[in-house]
């Protein structure tokens, strides 16, 4: 069966992209994974890959040609497929046809006066966001830039800022919800305004691709999110499919659809099958949002329907008796992701540390300087932290095993020194990159690395921002700390642990001579690299911050 | 280096055995004994092959009612040993080659767990040792033998007896007391009345058959009174020596002589002398402990079958052995205990699933319950002259579908697989009643009980 594949909707202002460039034509084989097409908004450009292995079969926008988002763009299926029930929607994007032609762009049954908020993207990879808290209630009055609810990714928080002004007409996702990212999330309109047939017929129809497969649910009455969950999935489902789905009890609310506009197809319903995902015929009428079934296979059973009552019930038990012996709090998302690649990094790398110091005198005296002279010559609050960034920064190219990832079977060598800084969170551990970091000025890297740390400590930092370091930079010393063994972040080869000055003796013609010793740990992976040359980045790095006056100069 | 050593090849243990075997495990059984467990040798199979010889006896005491007459009729006892034996060693000669054309490798002698090392589970056996990533302990149950004052020395004079001597006595006592009216004492009781023992229940309990609705205990007790047999409820032994069991009821001691006691009180998981403690293996009430997913509190060592003290029944353990496997192939899997079957092999045959009238209560389920006599069934009036058999259905009223089902009477034993399905998968009436039942059965009275809903 042939899919149409639409133009994302990247963001909530985004109302069209234009294609760039198609990087496949008619009668090209697809696969899984595929770059399609690239296209821009008028800020970022993206590529799309495919979800689907196929053939493409019809192309439906040129390169230059600007689709309002959700639009059909192509189609893929079989070879020789028939696909004309695509293509005579295409022959009538015409605009005046636009709105009967194109279901996805507005339901019929939402009001123009109302507007759906739907869940931003963050980032390329990001699939789902956690809604956290709701600042304002169903009936509260938004004024523009109120903020209406935050959310957060595995790595950050974010808020969500009203774009219109009016009430609050309902709320399509409670805290704690996984939402699918471009899904409806809350309705805003003049008050009073009835949206109740958009919720029963289908709220989430119109824009999201995948929204079946986190179902929505109103926050208030349960009841209302059986009709509206329930009826999300009968509504966009074919009839083949239904038969099935009917036949065989599978659990309709875990469908990922493929079809087109996001409809369920018989495909679906058989990955269901095939994965066990089924409910019982008791259970069916009373199952509103996808559990994980305790039934053979996996069949969502009746006593799973009762099991989420119980765990919110757990919470209250604690609160009544503040004598218990511990509290078991649930892990953050990003303590899981912490935990992971923590426990990742140090079961599958062969990881050991090299401690050394330096004579920090020079290092002091700079900075002494620098300080003094920062407000004549404009200069960012230089901290001790960004002058062994800056150090990093012109040795790590002399380096190449120690700017670099280790990929297994291969190194990737970085031409830049993308420098991670791990910064410490009210959330936990985030390590924001700070990228080309050699080719900063020891003004503007200490600006930039300002950026991401403040960006990281707020949680409104891009994931994008979190990724693609080359190695990295880990301070202790600020809490006192004479060395460490530093846990590298996989698959990075190295990470540097800077620790505390101490005072050392050392003999200067012939005299004994106290100077200020701080303190570097670096870790690196033996199976990327040995531990000569990982001594060589130490002692050269060592040499510049001892020399930190000459450095500058280079 | 194994991949999997299973201590046991009782059900639990033969049947995961070759389930790893085919999913490409290399895998090890020890076992002490023949292959097959108490189930094959001394349990389920021998009794039926016993209670078989029965039910033909009977079926000629009774033939006049049907309009046949056979000249004489006699049970040879010993006779039914010996068929008995040649059934047993026939199934635990299939175990075996099924086994071994499976891949499994097969060791007799007692395992002891030495000791985990940084390769794996050390298991000694025979003064050899065997290392494995995994363990899965398979070790069964053996009857309970209480402490009543002369017991232990009745056992070895031969006085007493247990699931495993009874079956090879080669004579028909004329007297036999079977301590504890459960599913082995009163699977034994059926076959020494039909072949002619004078048979006494003693049980502890008010009622008998254990777990069993109460309806179906009652009828089940009525109609073994009928044919002679003589049940002393609420009961206690007292003592088991010189040819006679004492009991206390109501506060005042008897006795009764007889030439056999059969001791069928319970089962004890089999625990001592496997090594578990050197491992650490959590063990509460002389039980493994395990989750829903076989796992015990060591990673890496599982547990299957009676050992884990729960259901104590083979079908159960062939499960629970497959739900080990499975997880140790990392594909997720569980057990629901709820929709087990159980069956006594009585003649009436009394078989089970789900929720009995009595623990729905308890849970304080909001169930419906019909209760429909087999004779709506004409194949079982056919063949069951004056027969009082029925079928108890529960219904979860909330939902309308079935969540326990209980019949006593003939095919009872090969009918309740279709409900335990219905059980498990949480059918509801609409949808059983939109479902074809063979004509004419005794399992369309199932059918027949939904439409009084």
């Amino acid at each position: 069966m042939a899919v149409a594949i639409i133009m994302p909707r990247q963001g909530q202002s985004v109302e069209s992209c234009v294609i760039t460039t198609w990087e496949k034509k008619v009668g090209d084989n697809v696969a899984v994974g595929d770059i399609l097409f690239t296209y821009e908004t008028d800020k970022s450009s993206f590529e799309e890959k495919s979800t689907v292995a196929g053939t493409l079969l019809a192309i439906l926008a040129e390169e230059g040609e600007d689709v309002p988002c959700l639009e059909n763009v192509c189609v893929i299926g079989n070879a020789g497929e028939d696909i004309s029930e695509f293509t005579k929607g295409a022959a009538a994007q015409a605009p005046a046809e636009t709105p009967a032609q194109a279901p996805a762009q507005a339901p019929a049954e939402l009001p123009a006066s109302v507007t759906a908020v739907i869940m931003p993207r963050q980032g390329q990879s990001v699939e789902s966001c956690v809604i956290t808290t709701w600042e304002k209630k169903v009936g509260d009055k938004i004024s523009v830039g109120d903020i209406l609810f935050t959310y957060e990714t595995d790595k950050s928080s974010f808020e969500e800022k009203a774009a219109v002004e009016g009430t609050l007409l309902a709320i399509l996702a409670d805290e704690g919800e996984d939402v699918p990212c471009l899904d409806n999330v809350c309705l805003i309109g003049p008050a009073g305004t009835d949206v109740s047939a958009f919720l029963n017929a289908s709220s989430a129809q119109a824009e999201a691709p995948v929204q079946a497969a986190a179902p929505v649910q109103t926050a208030t009455p349960v009841q209302a999110a059986v009709t509206t969950a329930t009826e999300v999935n009968v509504e966009k489902i074919s009839p083949r499919a239904k038969n099935l789905a009917l036949k065989t009890g599978a659990d309709l609310l875990k469908a990922a659809p493929t079809g087109p506009y996001g409809r369920i197809i018989e495909r679906d319903v058989q990955t269901l099958l095939d994965k066990g995902f089924t409910v019982s015929g008791a259970a069916k009428d009373s199952y509103t949002s996808a559990i994980e079934g305790t039934g053979a296979n996996g069949r969502v059973v009746l006593g799973d329907l009762n099991a989420p009552v119980q765990a919110e019930a757990a919470p209250a038990q604690v609160s009544a008796a503040p004598t218990q012996a511990y509290v078991d709090e649930k892990l953050s998302n990003m303590r899981k992701v912490i935990a992971k690649a923590m426990h990742n990094s140090l079961s599958t790398m062969a990881q050991l540390t090299l401690n050394t110091s330096f004579d920090a005198t020079k290092l002091n005296a700079c900075r002494a300087a620098l300080k003094a002279n920062a407000e004549k010559m404009g200069l960012a609050k230089i901290t001790v932290n960004d002058m062994v960034l800056y150090a990093v920064s012109r040795t790590l190219l002399n380096h190449k095993a120690v700017n670099a990832h280790f990929l297994d079977d291969k190194m990737r060598y970085f031409t830049n020194a993308n420098i991670g800084i791990a910064v410490d969170t009210d959330r936990g551990l985030l390590v924001p990159t700070v990228f080309a970091a050699d080719k900063l000025t020891l003004n503007e890297l200490s600006k930039a690395a300002k950026v991401v740390i403040s960006e990281a400590q707020k949680g409104t930092i891009s994931p994008d921002n979190l990724k693609g370091a080359s190695f990295t930079v880990t301070n202790l010393g600020a809490m006192g700390i004479e060395s460490f063994t530093p846990v590298i972040n996989p698959p990075q080869t190295c990470i540097l642990g800077v620790n505390n000055i101490t005072k050392k003796i050392k003999e200067v013609d012939g005299e004994d001579v106290i100077y200020p010793a701080m303190g570097l740990s670096l870790t690196f992976d033996h199976r990327a690299l040995d531990g000569a040359p990982a001594a060589k980045f130490l002692q050269e790095l060592c040499y510049n911050l001892e020399n930190f006056d000459v450095l500058m100069a280079l | 280096m194994y991949d999997l050593i299973i201590l046991g090849g009782g059900p639990a243990g033969y049947n995961a055995s070759e389930r790893a075997a085919h999913a490409g495990l290399k895998t090890l059984v020890i076992e002490e004994r023949a292959l097959g467990g108490v189930c094959l040798n001394e349990g389920c199979i021998p009794t039926k092959t016993f209670l078989y010889s029965a039910k033909i006896f009977d079926y000629g005491k009774h033939a006049s009612d049907y309009g046949v007459t056979f000249g004489s009729s006699a049970i040879d006892h010993s006779k039914v040993v010996d068929r008995k034996n040649k059934v047993v060693s026939m199934l635990v000669g299939g175990v075996g080659s099924t086994l071994k054309k499976a891949g499994v490798e097969v060791v007799k002698a007692t395992a002891t767990i030495k000791e985990r090392n940084a390769e794996g589970f050390v298991v000694t056996a025979d003064g050899k040792d065997y290392v494995a990533k995994q363990i899965l302990v398979c070790t069964g149950s053996s009857a309970a033998v209480p402490p009543i004052p002369g017991l232990s020395d009745s056992i070895k004079n031969g006085f007493a007896l247990t699931n495993r001597e009874i079956l090879d006595l080669r004579e028909i006592p004329k007297s036999i007391v079977v301590v504890g009216g459960g599913v082995i004492g009163l699977e034994m009781a059926s076959y020494f009345n039909s072949v002619g023992s004078k048979v006494y229940v003693v049980e502890m309990l008010d009622h008998i058959a254990g777990p069993t609705d109460l309806e179906i205990s009652a009828l089940l007790q009525k109609t073994y009174e009928k044919k002679g047999v003589e049940f002393i409820l609420n009961a206690k032994v007292t003592s088991i020596a010189d040819k006679k069991v004492s009991y206390e009821k109501d506060g005042k001691v008897s006795e009764i002589p007889c030439d056999y006691a059969l001791v069928s009180i319970g089962r004890r998981a089999r625990t001592a002398g496997l090594g578990l403690e050197n491992i650490g293996v959590k063990i509460e009430r002389g039980a493994i402990v395990t989750d829903e997913y076989g796992k015990t509190n060591v990673p890496g060592v599982w547990a299957a079958g009676d050992v884990n003290g729960k259901s104590m029944l083979a079908h159960t353990a062939y499960r629970e052995g497959e739900v080990c496997i499975n997880n140790i192939l990392g594909k997720k899997d569980r057990i629901n205990y709820n929709s087990i079957p159980s069956v006594i092999y009585t003649n009436p045959e009394v078989a089970a699933v789900g929720e009995t009238e009595q623990t729905a209560k308890a849970k304080g389920l909001n169930v419906k319950i019909k209760t429909v006599p087999l004779v709506f069934s004409g194949r079982y009036i056919a063949e069951n002259e004056g027969g009082n058999g029925f079928i108890k259905l529960i219904v979860d009223a909330d939902h309308n579908n079935i969540v326990g089902l209980h019949m006593i009477g003939t095919y009872a034993s090969e009918i309740i697989y279709g409900a335990a399905m219905m059980v498990e998968t949480e059918m509801r009436i609409a949808d059983i009643q939109k479902m074809v039942f063979p004509h004419p059965t005794v399992c369309e009275v199932i059918r027949e009980a939904l439409f009084q809903f």
